[in-house]
């Protein structure tokens, strides 16, 4: 079956890059990582420079990429939370209110063809945030040496994220005609999730275990560290699918909800 | 071309429409009539496949609309009620996004979007960005995507709400122009509408299809009495009396005194019967002049109001 998203996909594209909105989103978010970069390398330097400090936070050796690259990559994914709802929260909500989604869904285009086609835009603008944040790892070669695979790691921890969390934000989107609402449950559901794992913190229980499992720091963290696992790439996909799965789901409601 | 059996469908506890059956052949313009929430939208939105009925069943063009949706909507062109669209593109870059998302191979395109346009009286604004538009050239931009690729169906929900006489002229011609090679459905409060653009009409309300067919036919079965009018100079109260003598006649009345001597006469009659001869003849035998003698039909206006008054009324008397 033709799922035809290329038309909607095309569509929506070109929308995000004629909204200025979403350029200050970039930049906004380009400023604050680029900030938390600087702290983060003159941080280092400072530790670098004085033997006290170094013994005061109980390093015996400096690792570059351990102390500078992970900590960048782990707030770039943590900036994420904020940046993405902005980017996702318009999709269908926008189209609902003004009622141009009615158009849209009488056209011979299935459900699956408008939730793809949107979610895929959003998802070449988040591609577009990871090359434009591709100027910090060049900053931090520049300046000192760090070990490219852990980047290479780094940066498929960030498109996991990416990926899952426009998922999550595309389905919210989907629930509500407005906005803003659609914003604010996707800050906060993809908050929950990225907490979760801190409830059962030291807990052997089994439900500190399904915490863990859940949630998304744990995973991304792992990668931020370099530590490739099938097992974190795996809930990203299924984070993925699944929600994407339930945005279907919710338009397809609209044809016999009561 | 479209065919409706039973359909209802259910919000909650409340019926959006209950058994509404009709057929539209193909070329015809059906017009569907009915106050605000009557169920006009949920009707539309039915035949679009936007929504599913609770039961009963839809075919356009032979497809039917829960099983084979795509089909379906492959062949209509649909405007939904208050024109929604796309503010920030230009007129042109909506229309070949339309063309795109029905599905029309890429070299079709530039064809179908100038059709469209020129169909519509577009083009002076192909380049304009839609959220500055007028309204009457928004609502042309909504005929334009519904028409865009010639689908054989049109859905038009509410066409002309909201614009200027003379705009309303335009897009009714419009209507009328696309009618010709297409089968059109368009939904209406406004009642001279209907008769100047449809040659079919459904009443409908609260959810129900009150009345059914042409509107002469409706007008012809619906009128309970005749109704003539006669402009006569000569003393009043005599006129009206030799009037009121006349058979078949059942009531007179004086409606408006143009003169000292001359008056018009409302002249109510048994239904079926042509009071006219009689009437002209008994006022040139009395030698009064008969200056104006017309017989009047029951507009489509009167029509609606009785259908749907005396439904209230029936529904009352049932609770």
């Amino acid at each position: 079956m033709r799922l035809s998203l290329g038309p909607i996909y095309k569509r929506e594209l070109r929308a995000y890059f004629q909204n200025p909105g979403v350029y200050v989103t970039l930049a906004i978010f380009l400023s604050v990582s680029g900030w938390f970069v600087y702290s983060g390398l003159s941080f280092f330097v400072r530790l670098c420079m004085d033997p006290r400090m170094k013994y005061q936070y109980g390093m015996g050796s400096l690792n570059f990429t351990e102390f500078v690259v992970r900590d960048t990559f782990g707030i770039i994914s943590f900036l994420f939370l904020f940046i993405i709802p902005l980017l996702t929260m318009r999709l269908f909500a926008e189209e609902k209110k003004s009622g141009t989604f009615e158009i849209l869904a009488t056209c011979p285009v299935t459900d699956w063809g408008l939730v793809l086609g949107k979610y895929l835009s959003a998802l070449t603008v988040v591609l577009a945030i990871l090359v434009l944040s591709a100027v910090f790892p060049a900053v931090l070669g520049w300046l000192g040496d760090p070990e490219w695979p852990v980047v290479g790691s780094c940066y498929l921890a960030l498109f996991l994220v990416g990926m899952a969390y426009a998922a999550f934000g595309t389905f919210a989107s989907t629930l509500t005609e407005n906005q803003i609402i659609a914003g604010v449950v996707t800050f906060f559901g993809l908050l929950a999730f990225y907490l979760i794992g801190d409830m059962g913190i030291g807990g052997v229980s089994a439900l500190s275990r399904v915490f863990d499992a859940l949630s998304i720091r744990q995973h991304s963290d792992n990668l931020i560290r370099g530590k490739i696992l099938t097992e974190d790439i795996t809930y990203f996909v299924a984070f993925t699918v699944g929600f994407l799965f339930l945005a279907n789901h919710v338009l397809e409601s609209r044809r016999w909800r009561v | 071309m479209i065919k409706a059996e039973s359909l209802c469908k259910v919000y909650g506890t409340t019926n959006a429409i209950s058994n509404v059956s009709f057929e539209v052949a193909a070329g015809e313009v059906l017009g569907f009539l009915g106050p605000n929430g009557a169920g006009k939208t949920t009707t539309m939105r039915i035949l679009t496949c936007f929504i599913q009925p609770t039961s009963g069943w839809a075919t356009v063009a032979g497809y039917d609309v829960s099983t084979q949706s795509l089909e379906v909507r492959r062949r209509i062109g649909y405007q939904p009620e208050g024109v929604p669209l796309y503010n920030d593109m230009t007129v042109r870059s909506y229309l070949s996004f339309i063309v795109s998302a029905k599905g029309y191979p890429r070299s079709h395109r530039k064809t179908f979007v100038a059709d469209a346009m020129e169909q519509t009286g577009l083009e002076d604004v192909s380049g304009r960005l839609i959220g500055h538009l007028s309204k009457g050239y928004r609502q042309r931009v909504g005929l334009a995507q519904a028409l865009v690729g010639d689908p054989q169906v049109l859905i038009l929900d509410e066409p002309t709400i909201g614009l200027d006489p003379q705009q309303v002229r335009e897009i009714r011609d419009l209507i009328k122009r696309m009618a010709l090679k297409r089968t059109v459905i368009l939904s209406t409060h406004i009642l001279p509408e209907v008769s100047m653009t449809c040659n079919k009409v459904i009443i409908i309300n609260q959810g129900r299809i009150v009345a059914h067919g042409t509107p002469e036919k409706l007008t012809s079965e619906l009128q309970r009495e005749g109704i003539a009018r006669v402009v006569v100079a000569g003393p009043v109260e005599d006129v009206r009396r030799k009037l009121d003598a006349q058979a078949g006649v059942t009531a007179v009345t004086v409606t408006r005194k143009l003169d000292a001597n001359v008056a018009e006469y409302e002249i109510k009659s048994r239904r079926g019967l042509d009071v006219r001869p009689r009437v002209a003849a008994a006022i040139v035998g009395a030698g009064w002049e008969l200056l104006e003698l017309r017989t009047e039909g029951m507009t489509l206006e009167e029509i609606f109001l009785k259908v749907v008054v005396s439904e209230k009324g029936v529904q009352e008397n049932a609770a």
